[in-house]
């Protein structure tokens, strides 16, 4: 139903061909290798940091959550197989890292984006009015998604965001492809719901 | 009826127009902060190598946890009780602890708990010391790392909030008989007699005000004493090979601290008690670099290069040991960088080359290498050559395929380019470089 829906491939995150580099890697680090790690650190954190951007927005927490990202890392080496792409482990565990940290928000009030970053996003020849509204709509779509269940939330994002298959998504987060097609499907709407309903409060 | 799937793909559809537009603002949100700088990834880089280095938590087996867990609720249970005892007793003479002005004292509060007093200060212990500490911060600022767990919680009471952490690096500061919470890692629970508000990382709050970001010298500050932290609980003897085995490079990239001290020996609360309340101490002269390194953060901010280079240069002429040194001169690079004045960006990569285990090498050889490219050098495509095998895992690997490429192509067309197409094709075949250079140079000889 959602086939070809989102041409988004420009935005999708090209597979790094790297796994014979990859594996050499982790056997380095495995067998005592100083440098390995900091390779696979240098190699990945940029792209743990955006994922983490992807999920949960522009949010003060992103450096620390990458930093417990790579520990999370370290501990799963010892137990890595090399039966999947180590970039595709580390998604996984970056993902998870974000799960949990929307999951612990869900009980808290919801962290807010600096108004500061909205400006970034309108274009600068506006007139304030313009800004204003634009900037309260940007918060709109910010409050809505935070409303949003966290395995919902990820999934309708790695979709609009990153463009990524139903199939690519679901072994990112380890669910079936028909699963992560509700998440999508429910996800959206849920979203959409929610702002229309925040409009319709809107003087 | 809905003849077709909203998504955004047909144009004609206003409601789809609206979804697509929705979603392109949504994709424009969530992506536009997402770049990493250098010194970001140094300073990330830095923090988890800090961590791996401290022990490792024992991972205990199922049947000896749920014994230990046993245990524990007994013990939780007698303690509870003894407590619920003690409530009705007015607490004895809460122990307190001073700062004099311009001095520090470093303390722990409780077994759980690291912290920096900065005088002029005062706390007061007012609960029994143990896996729930309280404490009162009458005057001065404290930073602090509270390790959280099961059972333990860190209750701080201050003029006009009350902060409940739950494990973190913040601070507490009372300005004028009011008091701010700033939070560097983790997330602190304040509570005001209005409203009850969670403060997380980076955020930092004043009474019932909204919460602002973390002002840049409380967050240098606790970066600084996080660091530290990490520094003293690092075991004396070798960790073990995993664990010394991730940490290549130099463990410290340093934010600049806040407040020249004066570094008390450690003192239990009891023994700071026991001991009169420290002597004013003699103030030593001001350690200006941090200060100068924020002043030249400032000058960056408003695109003043003259100003944040003279500042920099004042650091490293004043303190040439600090652990601000490397960061000086790789700002100092990219400034001259931006200057184009390459000689001096030279020199400034070059003192950063000689400084042993930096997290600045890697991008500072790469900005030589830029420096080199702009400079129009013979040696610049085996400069990035060399910084390509040296540094293979690189985010910055594809640029500087790319530059190569640029470079082969000025001087030989896409004959020269071929073996990098090759690379480029291979491990970043779906990036817009690769599309570039196939179009260009696919058809030629």
């Amino acid at each position: 139903m959602h086939g070809g829906l989102f041409a988004l491939a420009m935005l999708a995150e090209a597979p790094r061909l790297l796994t014979d580099r990859d594996a050499d890697l982790v056997a380095r680090h495995r067998n005592g290798d100083a440098n390995a790690f900091a390779e696979i650190y240098r190699a990945h954190v940029d792209a743990v940091y955006r994922r983490l951007t992807r999920i949960l927005g522009p949010i003060g927490e992103r450096e620390d959550l990458t930093q417990d990202v790579f520990l999370a890392i370290h501990r799963a080496l010892p137990r890595f197989r090399g039966d999947a792409m180590l970039g595709t482990l580390i998604q996984r565990i970056a993902i998870n890292i974000a799960y949990e940290h929307l999951r612990r928000s869900g009980r808290r009030p919801t962290t807010v984006v600096d108004a500061a970053f909205f400006d970034e996003l309108i274009s600068p020849t506006a007139s304030p009015a313009a800004r204003a509204a634009a900037r309260e709509e940007l918060a709109l779509v910010f409050s809505c998604l935070a409303r949003i269940k966290p395995k919902k939330r990820i999934a309708l994002l790695l979709r609009v965001v990153d463009g990524l298959s139903f199939e690519a998504i679901a072994q990112l987060v380890d669910a079936s492809a028909e699963t992560v097609a509700k998440r999508i499907q429910h996800g959206q709407r849920e979203l959409d719901e929610l702002l229309a309903r925040a409009r319709r409060r809107e003087p | 009826m809905i003849a077709h799937v909203c998504d955004g793909s047909r144009a004609s559809c206003l409601g789809c127009a609206a979804i697509a537009k929705r979603r392109a603002e949504l994709r424009a949100a969530m992506t536009l902060d997402e770049q990493l700088d250098d010194l970001t990834r140094a300073r990330i880089w830095t923090r988890v190598s800090t961590r791996l280095a401290r022990p490792q938590p024992i991972q205990w087996r199922r049947p000896i946890a749920a014994c230990a867990f046993a245990a524990a609720a007994v013990v939780v249970t007698i303690v509870a009780v003894r407590h619920r005892e003690s409530r009705s007793e007015p607490l004895a003479s809460a122990l307190t602890l001073t700062a004099p002005a311009q001095s520090t004292l470093a303390t722990r509060l409780g077994p759980h708990t690291r912290a920096e007093l900065v005088g002029p200060a005062r706390l007061s212990i007012i609960g029994e010391p143990g896996d729930r500490t309280a404490v009162r911060l009458d005057a001065g600022a404290l930073y602090a790392q509270f390790d959280g767990g099961p059972h333990r919680s860190l209750h701080i009471v201050a003029p006009g909030l009350a902060v409940d952490v739950v494990g973190t690096v913040f601070a507490v500061e009372v300005i004028d008989g009011h008091a701010c919470v700033s939070v560097a890692h983790g997330r602190v629970r304040v509570t005001t007699p209005a409203m009850v508000r969670d403060v997380a990382a980076n955020q930092r709050v004043c009474g019932d005000a909204a919460p602002q970001p973390i002002a840049p010298h409380v967050r240098d500050t606790l970066a600084h004493f996080d660091v530290q932290v990490a520094h003293h609980e690092r075991p004396s003897e070798p960790a073990p090979v995993p664990v010394q085995a991730a940490q290549p490079e130099r463990p410290i990239i340093a934010a600049p601290k806040r407040v020249p001290t004066v570094r008390h020996k450690e003192a239990t609360p009891e023994a700071a008690v026991a001991a009169p309340a420290p002597a004013p101490a003699p103030v030593p002269a001001a350690q200006p670099s941090d200060d100068l390194y924020r002043n030249a953060e400032a000058a960056l901010a408003r695109h003043d290069l003259a100003s944040a280079d003279r500042a920099l240069a004042q650091l490293l002429a004043n303190a040439p040991n600090s652990p601000l040194v490397d960061q000086a001169l790789y700002e100092r690079a990219n400034i001259a960088y931006q200057r184009r004045a390459w000689a001096e960006a030279r020199r400034h990569l070059d003192k950063l080359a000689a400084i042993e285990r930096t997290p600045l090498a890697e991008p500072g050889r790469y900005l030589a290498c830029r420096v080199a490219v702009e400079a129009h050098d013979s040696d610049a495509l085996q400069c990035l050559a060399d910084y390509r095998n040296r540094y293979p895992q690189s985010p910055h690997d594809r640029d500087a395929l790319g530059m190569s490429m640029q470079l082969a192509y000025a001087d030989g067309g896409c004959r020269a380019v071929r073996p990098f197409l090759d690379e480029l094709t291979t491990k970043y075949a779906e990036s817009t470089l690769a599309r570039a250079w196939r179009s260009r140079c696919s058809g030629a000889p």
